[in-house]
């Protein structure tokens, strides 16, 4: 029964996969440097800080919901760290004040919306503005570099850990996390319902609310950490950084077979989805792409993408 | 009635997966004719028409109308062949006005391409004039009654000129008073030379408007017959082969232990005023009342979905406030949705998420975490107890029949363990054999301590059901009957009472 349910989960991904597969392959076959150990690891430290993101996308996106401030929450944790560690402050304790900050700018997201009931879309506009203006004024619109102690950035931006760069660990370790929440907790499982119909979920005695709330505040934690780790990776912040991060997450989800209408969408998906961005990206540059041609391609690889998972899985009538 | 063939049905399949929902259907319809489709929930009559539709299509055999071959692969090209489909669920916008639904997607415009919405209108008066109504054309379809709203598809499908007009269960919300205009309708339509395919459970109309009906059973044709030559009797026989129905029931109630304590419950909004009654152990009380007599709302506001402004709720004995479904869930209250497509199912998961969607948070082993062995044997508790049919707990419920989802829906509510359950029309939409499982499943959840509060339109079934019935108008009870002493007459005569 088991293998039935998540054969039935992953028919949607069924076809993502294949498009990556066949992407893959006319990389591999178009250069010469694309299927290479140094390269993988490449595309996987490149795909991680916004990764990080997309799977709490696809959980928020499922329930419905959306979050289009990630870029400028991403932004101003990044500045909250900087400046309270250059003030002094210990950088374990200023990244944990990061990670809260980002719990809150989720949970006025998450409250906002649906205690206000207005539509996600226009609070976290809203908001994207607000928080980027807050990082920008607590920078005074100045990026800020960071002295690490080692410790921290060891396990945080370190570009090796056992030969592998350790912000893709936490990439990885967070699809995991991610992946058991959605599909083994009752909280996952109250996700989907949300997101697939709410009415009845309340019916049924769920806090659908709570569970749309939560769902902020989680993609407000993972932009923290995503922040951070860019932090330590880079040494450095900018008030500006992470704009147009939410467009690429949403894309990533979406490759990956989430439904925009909810109920819909699952963490392997997402990770597929997220690797197919990168790899675009990066196969194209090792092609000599231009780099101006390289944003042309990917809008169309986008749409191409989704079709043809829709198409190849779409229901024999 | 001529003997011109306007459709006929040649060895028509369909599987869907492992379910055979249509195996080799042969019949045919007479131009003209009022041709009435029977079957139980999951027999194939949706399919059928959704093949003819354009909606699905067919695996095997083949379809001629107006005797060529006809092939159509969406509801548009099937509507150019002159097919209409008025479905169960009306697709219309409410947004719009009904002349503006009724030239949906054949606007009449002039030559810069402008809508004339005047002539359109005035088209608009007369379909409906032709139909035996009047209506003002520029009314928004939502404030329509679901009445006037079917006879805007109607006219609509008029409007295509349609040839063969498909109704999928038209009878299913409208009240008797509209029916009987629905009929005269379909009447005038038979007259001009239209003809007409109905799908319904309720066999009486049928007997009562159609020139021949088709029996369909397990995706196979039973038999195609005059109805001047067939019987209810005879038709439920086909239907559903060999199934005794339920005799009249002993009452179970235990009369001198109160479950719930409701008295004089108001809520303004909802036109809910001093509501009191007592629901005994073991009891199954029937709420009986047409259509806004205000048993929705009450069922509603006991269970938490809105507040009462004023009243008091006794538990055994405790007074209780309900803030929400949660919390009437948490004091043993369930309460089974009348709109089952819309409130109850969760189309994209799977049986055993339908059935246990209101118990998940026991259904885990550390923590959050789902305990697969919990699911499995909730799951396999449920499928069995009520006999669902399907491939699996994992199959989709969104591939079940009608019935099956509705006791999956069912199986949600028993899996609370609940003290009281209020079914509100827990076998609308369902068909007979489906319908005497379902009033089994009741009586069980009786004899297993379960208080039961029953909303239903159908009156015998009610009164076949209850212990006891109350009968609510315009938002109060206007008064009592132990089922035994009850008539149809003595409830209507309340029934109707403002």
């Amino acid at each position: 029964m088991k293998e039935f349910i998540s054969s039935l989960r992953l028919r949607r991904e069924v076809g993502v996969l294949a498009a990556f597969i066949g992407l893959c392959l006319f990389f591999s076959i178009a250069t010469n440097t694309f299927l290479t150990v140094p390269n993988i690891l490449n595309i996987l430290r490149q795909v991680s800080i916004t990764g990080l993101i997309v799977m709490f996308m696809t959980m928020i996106i499922i329930s419905t919901d959306i979050d289009l401030s990630v870029g400028s929450i991403f932004a101003a944790v990044g500045m909250i760290v900087a400046i309270l560690f250059q003030n002094g402050m210990n950088i374990w304790l200023a990244s944990l004040v990061g990670l809260f900050a980002g719990a809150g700018f989720g949970l006025i997201n998450g409250v906002v919306t649906v205690k206000g009931g207005l539509p996600p879309f226009i609070v976290t506009l809203g908001t994207q503005m607000i928080y980027r203006g807050f990082a920008l004024v607590i920078s005074g619109g100045a990026p800020a570099s960071v002295r690490l102690p080692e410790s921290f950035y060891n396990v945080t931006g370190a570009r090796t850990f056992l030969n592998l760069p350790v912000p893709a660990l936490w990439f990885v370790a967070t699809t995991l996390v991610a992946g058991f929440i959605l599909h083994k907790t009752s909280y996952g499982f109250k996700v989907y319902a949300t997101g697939g119909n709410e009415e009845a979920s309340r019916l049924s005695g769920i806090n659908t609310d709570r569970i749309r709330i939560t769902n902020f505040v989680l993609i407000g934690i993972a932009s923290a950490l995503a922040s951070i780790i860019q932090m330590a990776y880079l040494r450095g912040v900018t008030p500006t950084a992470g704009q147009g991060m939410e467009l690429t997450a949403i894309a990533s989800t979406v490759i990956g077979g989430t439904s925009m209408f909810g109920g819909v969408g699952t963490i392997v998906g997402a990770f597929i989805g997220t690797l197919f961005m990168g790899v675009v990206r990066n196969g194209l540059v090792l092609m000599g792409t231009s780099a101006y041609l390289i944003e042309l391609i990917i809008g169309g690889v986008l749409i191409f993408a989704v079709w043809f998972s829709t198409f190849s899985t779409r229901e024999k009538r | 009635m001529s003997e011109k063939i306007l459709i006929s049905y040649e060895s028509i399949s369909k599987r869907f997966g492992g379910v055979q929902a249509l195996d080799d259907v042969s019949f045919y319809i007479r131009q003209g004719d009022i041709h009435g489709l029977i079957g139980e929930n999951g027999a194939g009559k949706s399919t059928l028409i959704k093949i003819t539709g354009g909606i699905y299509r067919r695996d095997e055999g083949r379809i001629l109308f107006d005797g060529r071959p006809l092939d159509v692969h969406s509801p548009v090209e099937a509507e150019r062949h002159g097919i209409s489909i008025v479905h169960q669920e009306i697709p219309i916008c409410d947004n719009l006005t009904v002349a503006q639904n009724v030239f949906l997607g054949r606007l009449i415009t002039n030559r810069f391409g402008q809508p004339k919405w005047d002539e359109m209108e005035e088209r608009t008066v007369e379909l409906f004039r032709e139909i035996g109504q009047t209506i003002n054309p520029r009314a928004l379809v939502g404030t329509l009654s679901v009445a006037l709203k079917q006879l805007t598809t109607i006219a609509h499908a008029l409007n295509t000129k349609s040839k063969f007009i498909i109704m999928d269960e038209p009878t299913s919300a409208l009240t008797p008073g509209e029916v009987e205009t629905l009929f005269e309708v379909l009447r005038r339509l038979k007259s001009e030379g239209t003809t007409i395919m109905i799908v319904s459970h309720i066999l009486s109309e049928l007997m009562e408007i159609t020139d021949r009906v088709t029996v369909l059973r397990n995706g196979k044709h039973v038999q195609t017959m005059d109805t001047k030559d067939a019987t209810i009797d005879g038709i439920v026989h086909m239907m559903v082969g060999d199934v005794p129905l339920p005799t009249p029931k002993d009452s179970t109630a235990v009369r001198d232990k109160v479950v719930l304590k409701v008295r004089d419950l108001s809520q303004k909004r909802l036109r809910l005023k001093d509501i009191s009654f007592d629901l005994h152990e073991r009891e199954i009380l029937g709420l009986a009342g047409i259509q806004g007599a205000g048993r929705t709302e009450l069922a509603t506001t006991l269970f938490g979905v809105q507040q009462p402004d004023s009243g008091s709720i006794e538990l055994e004995g405790r007074p209780i406030t309900i803030k929400n479904p949660r919390q009437a869930i948490e004091h043993g209250i369930g309460y089974l949705t009348e709109d089952r497509r819309s409130l109850g199912v969760f189309w994209d998961m799977s049986v055993w998420q339908n059935a246990g969607a209101a118990i998940i948070d026991e259904l885990t082993s550390v923590g959050p975490v789902l305990d697969n062995k919990r699911i499995e044997e909730m799951a396999g508790k449920s499928i069995e107890e009520l006999q669902i049919k399907t491939s699996g707990p994992a199959q989709t419920i969104r591939y079940l029949s009608g019935g099956n989802q509705q006791k999956v829906l069912l199986a949600r509510w028993l899996n609370v363990r609940p003290k009281i359950l209020i079914l509100d029309e827990p076998t609308r939409g369902v068909d007979v054999g489906a319908k005497a499982e379902i009033r089994k499943v009741i009586q069980e959840m009786v004899d297993q301590g379960i208080s039961v509060i029953v909303i239903s339109s159908d009156l015998e079934e009610l009164l076949a059901m209850s212990d006891r019935v109350l009968v609510m108008s315009n938002g109060s009870i206007k008064g009592e009957f132990l089922a035994k002493d009850a008539t149809f007459d003595k409830i209507m005569a309340l029934a109707v009472q403002k």
